[in-house]
Formats: structure tokens, C-alpha cells, sequence
């Protein structure tokens, strides 16, 4: 408790230093959480776009395929490749059952039945190819709501599994817009990394000129019997006091900026293009952080701090 | 009579390709209750002596003891801890902390050896140090807010937080006027005579000197 004490003392006593250090952490947080916010706000509201009133697995029949009449065999040989499938009807003529058994795999919240085709509609002279798609009202109704829980590819696959169905996940079904939005996060961690490191330089510059500044100051509280650890902590607790506060007002810098943002970007009819969401977790995480870079920032000035040699620094 | 510090052939050298010997084999025993005077010219090795003592800085070669107990093997953060208990300090400059007041000052090495915040126990004992140095109406006054000679005292009560068994002085009254001079000189007399405190003062104010019950000179790095 005596390092903290003298670690919070410090940070008020130099007041100046510490209202910019903790302004340059909480910028850098302000940044990252809305950051954080714009990004997975975009990507939820275009997964959901994306997935609309789409099922999260789709079961289709087998294709037919074509069958040679001809064999390779020791022979013969046969050069050819085979056609690709008709388009043919295929039906699952046990649809039931498979539904059925498709509502007991673990993760499987509603399924429904689909039934697609071509059609021709006539009138008169004129006739057009139309697209038919049947559902069944009730359980199509079920599958809709859903969005919340994204089931992935590994379920699809127990899908297939059982029901003998070749089925697709709507992660394999729009696997570029993932890797699109899986590179837009990485290159946020990127932006938010250095950030972050700018703040730690930035935390660790200051703490470096504190020690510098206080070299006198410690070498009397070793004089006076603190032991090196001690005064060790001191400097660790205040990069880290810095951390931990900058982050504080930071969130809700983040917070405001965002919510700046989302009011300024509106669709025509004055509802928000996107919803700006960020979760308690997000908070609690990015304090995490900005904290723990504070303190490892902290490291080195600490460690200068430890060396100041009191019989050279006094007299 | 007790002796609570004993040095044995003290030597001191700094630099590494050319030595530069600073002490030349010290030997000086300070008793207890003794008010010692250490003068010498400047450069001869009175602050080196002092850091020495005061376990601040290490020897090249020599014996250090205390209270009969040799300090040789003992761990860096050991020495700090024994520093605070039995060694008090009082600089020229005041060198106290500048973002705590004055109660706050003396409660330092209180808490600094405990680890904690600071205690009743501990306020008072500050409070009382304090009145003992005629400091009981600054007691929240913050170290730039009073005058030197006030900075004195307070460091003088700083010095005595822990009730040392020596306090080491270096020019503790070299930075003020000689009214105030006296009254911080008087003041420490005063301490050793009422608890027994040794006192080792480091000047080169002659009328210091002769009012100490004992006066050791360092010449060139060697007592004569």
C-alpha cells in the first residue's frame, strides 16, 4: 500500500505530466474502442444483411451424376471426363425424417423444408421461366428470427453425416465476404496494436523524465531504509494508474465518438446505417489492456529508478 | 561503552583503469551518545566517509560493523532495511519529499519500513517529533511552503522517525544563517542529550567543531 500511496502522490504532484499522459492513453484507448465499435458493428449488421432471411445450412439432394456406359477396365481405356450433373429434379423423398433427425443435432435451433425449381408461366403467347421456391410457412417462420447464434461449418458437416445430404454451412456459402471481413479486423488489431504502442512510448517517455526529475527524491527514500523493490513499485503503480485512468475516460471518449459517428451516418430515412455495439466485456477488456501496458511500459523508467545510487545523488 | 559503528581499515578507490584511492585505510569507532564533529577540507574524503558509514556506499576493502555485527554478507535490500532502523540522516540540503507535507515527511520511513499506509501510531509519533523540533504548527505545510531552516527541522524529525542509534549529518547547518544555524545546532544537542542518539556531524564550521564532545579530522583520506 506505501507504493501506491507514493505512486498516486507523485501522479498529482507532478499535475501537468500526468493530465498529458493519461490524455495520450485515453486518446489511444478512445481510438481503439471506436474502433472496435465501428468494425463489429459493420460486420454484424452485413453478416446479418448476408444471412437475411437466409437458413444458416443449407441440404440440398445429390446431384445426379452422369454414368458412362462404358468402363475402363484392363482393356479398355476410357479418355473422357464426365459431364457435369443434370439439371434434373432430384427430391428427398424422406424429407420428414431427415428433418427430423436434423432437429436432434446439438446446435440445430429450427429446420424447414425448401422446395426449389424452374416453372414456365404462360399467359397468352408469352411464356417466362420463373424460379418456384416452396416453404412451409410455420417452420420456415421458426428458422428467420434466427441470427443471433451463427452455426458453423463443423455442424454442417454432422448434418451431412447423418441425413446423407449435401449440406453447406452459409460460412462455405459466402466464404469471401468472411475472409473480406476477417482481414478488416486484422488490420483493426493492427491499428489498435500500434496504438497502443504509441501510448506505451508515450507513458514510458514521461516516467523516464519523472525518474529523472526525482533521482534526488529517491535516493533519499533508500537513504532512509525503502528497499530498491520498493521504490521499483512505485514507478510499475504508476504506469499502470495511468493506464488503468487513461483507459477510464477513454471508453468513454470511444463511447461518445461513436456515438458521434452513428448520428452523423444515417440512412435517407433517418434510421442508423449501422449500430455502433460495444459490450461491458469490450470495456473490461480494453481497460485490461491499456493497464497492462501502462505497467509494462512502466518497466524500464522503474528499473532506472532502482539504480539511482544514493551516494552519488545526495551530497 | 557500546560501540555502534566500527570501521576497520576503511578503503576507498573509484575509477577502473586509473585508480584514484580516496581513503587510505580509515579506522573509527562513534559510541554511543557520543556528538561527534568530522571535519576536514573539502576533497578529502569526508563524504565518501559519510556514505560509507551510512551504509550507502560500499567499501573497496575494510570492515564495516555494527553494534559488534559485520555487515559484509548481508543482501542489498537487508542493508536498506537496517539503514532505516538504525541509521538517521540529515543532508545539507533538506531533501525532503516534495508532494507530502511536513507530517507526512517524518511518517516516510515509517511507512516505507512497514509497507503500509500510515498508522495512528505512526501519526503520532510524527507529531511528536515534529513538536520535539518546534514544528507542531506546520504540520500539513509542504516542504516548499516553509523556510530552510524549518525544511531543517523537519529533517532532523525525519532523521529520528525510526529512533535511531546515529544519526549522520553532513553540513546540516552549512545552508543557513547563523541564528538559524544555532537553533538547529542546539536542537540536535538537545536530541542526544536526552535519547542517547550518537551523532556523527560532518562540518567545517570550526565553532561547530569545538562545541562537539569530539572532533575527528580527515586529512588526504587518512584521521589524524
Amino acid at each position: 500500500m506505501f507504493e501506491i500511496m507514493v505512486a498516486v502522490r507523485y501522479l498529482i504532484d507532478e499535475k501537468k505530466q500526468t493530465a498529458f499522459i493519461i490524455l495520450a492513453c485515453a486518446v489511444g484507448v478512445a481510438v481503439m474502442v471506436f474502433l472496435y465499435g465501428l468494425i463489429s458493428g459493420l460486420q454484424v449488421s452485413l453478416i446479418d444483411r448476408t444471412l437475411g432471411s437466409q437458413p444458416h445450412i443449407v441440404s440440398n439432394a445429390h446431384k445426379e451424376k452422369p454414368r458412362s456406359i462404358v468402363r475402363s477396365d484392363e482393356k479398355t481405356t476410357v479418355i473422357g471426363s464426365e459431364s457435369r450433373g443434370f439439371d434434373r429434379p432430384q427430391y428427398i423423398l424422406d424429407w420428414k425424417q431427415k428433418i427430423s433427425s436434423i432437429e436432434n443435432i446439438d446446435g440445430i435451433v429450427a429446420a424447414a423444408p425448401h422446395l426449389r425449381g424452374a416453372a414456365l408461366v404462360k399467359r397468352g403467347d408469352i411464356a417466362r421461366s420463373v424460379m418456384m421456391n416452396g416453404v412451409d410457412a410455420e417452420s420456415f417462420g421458426r428458422i428467420i428470427p434466427v441470427k443471433k447464434k451463427i452455426i458453423n461449418s463443423k455442424i454442417a458437416r454432422t448434418v451431412e453425416k447423418r441425413t446423407s445430404l449435401q449440406s453447406l454451412s452459409w460460412m462455405e456459402t459466402n466464404s469471401q465476404l468472411l475472409v473480406a471481413l476477417r482481414s478488416q479486423s486484422s488490420s483493426s488489431y493492427m491499428i489498435q496494436f500500434f496504438v497502443m504502442v504509441a501510448v506505451a512510448l508515450g507513458i514510458a517517455s514521461v516516467l523516464i523524465v519523472s525518474v529523472v526529475q526525482k533521482r534526488r527524491e529517491i535516493a533519499i527514500m533508500l537513504a532512509f531504509g525503502t528497499a530498491r523493490r520498493q521504490i521499483v513499485k512505485i514507478f510499475l503503480y504508476q504506469g499502470a494508474i495511468v493506464g488503468f485512468t487513461g483507459s477510464v475516460i477513454g471508453s468513454f471518449m470511444g463511447t461518445a465518438l461513436a456515438e458521434f459517428f452513428r448520428s452523423i451516418s444515417r440512412n435517407p430515412d433517418g434510421t442508423p446505417q449501422f449500430p455502433i455495439e460495444i459490450e461491458p466485456l469490450t470495456y473490461m477488456i480494453m481497460i485490461l489492456i491499456a493497464t497492462l501496458v501502462g505497467l509494462v511500459s512502466a518497466a524500464m523508467p522503474a528499473k532506472q529508478a532502482s539504480k539511482v545510487d544514493p551516494a552519488t545523488v545526495i551530497h | 561503552m557500546e560501540t555502534v559503528i566500527s570501521l576497520k581499515d576503511i578503503k576507498k578507490s573509484y575509477g577502473d583503469k586509473v585508480k584514484t584511492e580516496v581513503l587510505h585505510g580509515i579506522d573509527l569507532d562513534i559510541n554511543k551518545g557520543e556528538f561527534c564533529a568530522l571535519i576536514g577540507q573539502s576533497g578529502s574524503g569526508k563524504t565518501t566517509l559519510l556514505n560509507i558509514m551510512g551504509l550507502l556506499d560500499k567499501p573497496t576493502s575494510g570492515t564495516i560493523a555494527l553494534f559488534g555485527k559485520q555487515i559484509e554478507n548481508t543482501s542489498i535490500d537487508e542493508i536498506a532495511a537496517i539503514r532505516g532502523r538504525t541509521i538517521g540522516f540529515v543532508f545539507q540540503f533538506h531533501h525532503l519529499i516534495g508532494a507530502f507535507n511536513a507530517l507526512e515527511n517524518v511518517m516516510m520511513p515509517m511507512m516505507a519500513s512497514s509497507g503500509g499506509l500510515a498508522t495512528k501510531a505512526m501519526k503520532e509519533r510524527a507529531r511528536y517529533l515534529l513538536d520535539a523540533v518546534g514544528m507542531s504548527d506546520r504540520l500539513t505545510y509542504k516542504p516548499d511552503e516553509i523556510s530552510g531552516g524549518q525544511r531543517q527541522r523537519v529533517s532532523i524529525a525525519r532523521a529520528l522517525a525510526m529512533d535511531p542509534k546515529i544519526i549522520l549529518a553532513d553540513e546540516p547547518t552549512g545552508n543557513l544563517d547563523t541564528a538559524m544555524s544555532n537553533e538547529v545546532f542546539s536542537l540536535l544537542r538537545k536530541i542526544n542529550s536526552e535519547q542517547k542518539t550518537s551523532f556523527l556531524i560532518v562540518t567545517h564550521d570550526t565553532k561547530v567543531a569545538s562545541s562537539c564532545d569530539r572532533t575527528v579530522e580527515i586529512v588526504d583520506g587518512k584521521l589524524v
